[in-house]
């Protein structure tokens, strides 16, 4: 018995995924050839990018291919370091982003970039004013604000954010990779750039994508080739866009998020109802329908996790990314959690294919293991 | 009446088996596992290996260790999790060593491994998860004895690889939740066991040093962890006080030290004593190290204690001492006096000692004054 209660890491491929992903055995062309086999590779290809671009209401030339939402994050934020002129070069994000833009600003940094972040509150929400005064202050050069925390869901406001930089003349990228598929693409789209992955759709890992409008350049950090109109040189990962096309086309009616927002929630009352002492991080704020970031006070997230995947139920311990490792959560410490506080939250994510059963069976293991804990605490 | 293995568990009990990738504790885990039990391997990570000093440390609990684990849970098809407890380890075992050679004393940092974080933290964890029983690959065994309805430690059976000593902070309830699969085997044959089902560790070398300094000298090691002004150089001199010479820091020596004395004279001459508030090294000749007494604090018996009866006990000063014949004599609160029948090369404060009657280890503490 193995229930998934951590679809945020990621998704089973799906058959409208597999369908497209054996076009692209049996039509096996370089779409960069020039002969019938290629042409016929690169209709193909062309074919899955509309697919994609489609799901996002943005022309197929914005698009870029990559090798996943690490990747698309990366090229953006590298990108526009790159191609921005002026140093040095300022960016303005924020301290909850995931792993992959954090390392990157990091990196960035070594190089000399100046970075501000701007501040949340203890709802994981983004303080509106501190980011205003930023960017008016600090005019930076890009800003990387992501659209839904992978940890708890919380959404910043991208169409607010989208208008301002607008405003202020300058770009805005978006890590949509959790957003994509389950929020309306229009509450994201506004962006300048925009990240999102295929595995978190139910299509394959290693592949994902990243607009961007032709306004911003990018400099490439893939040479040798001019695929991806010379954004991104290189044979096209064929087997995994076609993945990701088909995933696209089987994106379902934002609706059936209505189902597991309410499974998500009875979950979280239930919790609260017959254990106490219990929080759901960013419960308060905008959040994505099937994620809950949950504490459970005094009972550390380690031994509960443990304890569940021994019942078979998969859930994790914030992100995936930064597992087995002793610093605690950074969205949890920037929301204001204490080191010990972090190491009590576990993320639960539940995902399309989740019943009923599935969230009733997980919150009664929790519950279970949670006052066997305790119970062995009040004896010691 | 005393009833061999009656601590067999029932059928089903679930398991948590510390792997460290080493060939005892995965025959602990296999063995366990095709005797039906749910066996749960774990391995610690006491190191951050994602540091740059990954490459400085020990072959035990390092990145290949956990590896060799993990190959060997998934070849019993055993669920098997990486528990960081870096932090506890840093506290109680590592700052622990530092703080020892500081004060001029000899730690046994195996010991506080036992105790602060193996049978305390990952036992809780444990727990936690709602096994039944934490196991461990040391060679020593677990007895319950119905006339005293205690339960017993006792050494292993092979004397040459007997670690009973290693686990003598052990209390009553530790022992009861606490599995050694090993202890009734012999080393070679562990191994067979190891190669018959078929894990790769079968011939793996033991792991001989502690695990956190094994490339490299222990004194580089604190060097890397204490502010230079801590480690002050001082004078060497004679019982008789007079100087013979200087020494870098007191963390280089250790008492019955020869080599690396670093002082001419024509006859051996060896460490006797640390002196800490002085920051002296004392050197004499080999007889001086010969005392027949020692106070021993923070003594834990594992059992009821036995004061009552202070004679029929032996005792080891260090892991690879031989046992000796001593009389126990309570003093304070848990400081006991012991005096030995026949006098002991190099009673060490800093280091444990522990009492045995026959195979049954008693009870032990840390060796504070030297008479």
């Amino acid at each position: 018995m193995m229930i998934c209660a951590d679809y945020n890491a990621t998704t089973p491929l799906g058959a409208g995924a597999q369908k497209e992903m054996e076009k692209v055995i049996a039509n096996w062309g370089n779409p960069s050839s020039t002969h019938t086999l290629g042409r016929k590779a690169s209709e193909l290809l062309a074919s899955f990018r509309n697919a994609v671009a489609s799901k996002v209401s943005r022309s197929p030339d914005d698009l870029v291919f990559t090798s996943g939402g690490a990747e698309s994050n990366t090229m953006a934020l590298i990108g526009s370091f790159w191609a921005v002129k002026e140093k040095p070069f300022r960016l303005l994000t924020s301290g909850v982003e995931h792993s992959s833009v954090k390392g990157t600003v990091c990196f960035l940094e070594t190089l000399g970039i100046q970075v501000q972040r701007v501040r949340v509150n203890a709802m994981g929400e983004l303080d509106m004013e501190d980011f205003t005064a930023k960017l008016k202050s600090f005019r930076p050069h890009l800003v990387s604000l992501m659209t839904a925390n992978n940890e708890t869901g919380v959404l910043f406001p991208i169409p607010a954010l989208a208008r301002l930089c607008a405003e202020a003349a300058l770009p805005l990228h978006t890590d949509s990779v959790q957003a994509f598929g389950k929020v309306d693409p229009t509450f994201w789209n506004g962006a300048d750039m925009v990240s999102i992955s295929a595995h978190k759709i139910h299509g394959p890992k290693g592949c994902g994508a990243l607009f961007a409008s032709k306004k911003w350049p990018l400099v490439s950090l893939h040479y040798g080739g001019s695929q991806e109109t010379k954004r991104r040189g290189g044979t096209e990962n064929a087997i995994g866009i076609a993945g990701f096309a088909g995933a696209c086309n089987e994106l379902s009616e934002l609706s059936c998020w209505d189902r597991i927002r309410k499974l998500r929630d009875g979950f979280e009352a239930r919790l609260r109802k017959e254990l106490g002492d219990v929080y759901f991080q960013g419960e308060k704020a905008p959040r994505l329908p099937n994620t809950s970031s949950v504490r459970i006070a005094g009972v550390s997230a380690d031994a509960l996790l443990t304890a569940l995947d021994l019942d078979g139920v998969a859930v994790s311990a914030g992100s995936a990314c930064a597992s087995g490792s002793i610093t605690p959560s950074h969205v949890l410490t920037e929301m204001g959690l204490s080191t010990a506080e972090a190491r009590e939250c576990m993320r639960i994510s539940w995902g399309r294919p989740t019943t009923d059963a599935d969230v009733d069976t997980v919150a009664g293991l929790v519950i279970s293991h949670t006052q066997r804990i305790r119970a062995r605490r009040r004896t010691m | 009446m005393l009833s061999h293995n009656p601590l067999l568990p029932k059928k089903g009990a679930k398991v948590v088996v510390a792997m460290s990738g080493g060939v005892d504790s995965s025959a602990s885990a296999a063995w366990l596992k095709t005797m039906g039990y749910q066996v749960i391997g774990i391995s610690l990570q006491l190191h951050d290996h994602a540091s740059k000093v990954e490459n400085k440390f020990g072959t035990c609990c390092s990145l290949t260790d956990i590896g060799d684990a993990r190959r060997v849970a998934e070849k019993m098809d055993i669920p098997f999790y990486v528990k960081n407890m870096e932090t506890e380890f840093n506290e109680s075992v590592i700052d622990d060593f530092v703080h020892e050679y500081l004060n001029g004393r000899t730690p046994n940092p195996c010991v506080r491994c036992n105790e602060k974080v193996k049978f305390s933290r990952l036992m809780e964890w444990s727990m936690d998860l709602g096994a039944d029983y934490l196991a461990t690959g040391h060679f020593a065994n677990v007895r319950f004895n119905t006339d005293s309805n205690e339960y017993e430690l006792c050494k292993g059976v092979d004397p040459a690889k007997d670690q009973s000593y290693f686990l003598f902070t052990m209390k009553q309830k530790d022992l009861g939740r606490t599995l050694f699969p090993m202890g009734g085997f012999e080393k070679k044959q562990v191994r067979e066991l190891a190669r018959e089902l078929g894990l790769a560790v079968a011939d793996k070398p033991d792991s001989q040093e502690i695990c956190f300094v094994q490339d490299r000298s222990y004194k580089d090691f604190i060097e890397e962890r204490v502010p230079a002004s801590l480690l002050r150089p001082g004078l060497i001199v004679d019982p008789q006080g007079r100087t013979v010479g200087e020494h870098p820091g007191i963390h280089h020596f250790t008492i019955g030290q020869r080599k690396g004395v670093g002082v001419q004279s024509k006859d051996p001459i060896y460490v006797l004593e640390v002196n800490q508030e002085r920051n002296e090294v004392v050197v004499g000749p080999e007889s001086f190290l010969f005392k027949k007494s020692c106070s021993i604090a923070q003594m834990n018996w594992v059992g009821t204690p036995e004061l009552d009866k202070p004679h029929g006990f032996t005792a080891k000063i260090r892991y690879r001492a031989k046992e000796s014949p001593v009389v126990v004599r309570p003093v304070l609160d848990n400081r006991v006096e012991i005096l030995f029948t026949e006098p002991q090369r190099a009673i060490t404060p800093g280091q444990a000692l522990v009492l045995y009657k026959e195979d049954r280890l008693v009870g032990g503490g840390w060796i504070e004054t030297v008479a």
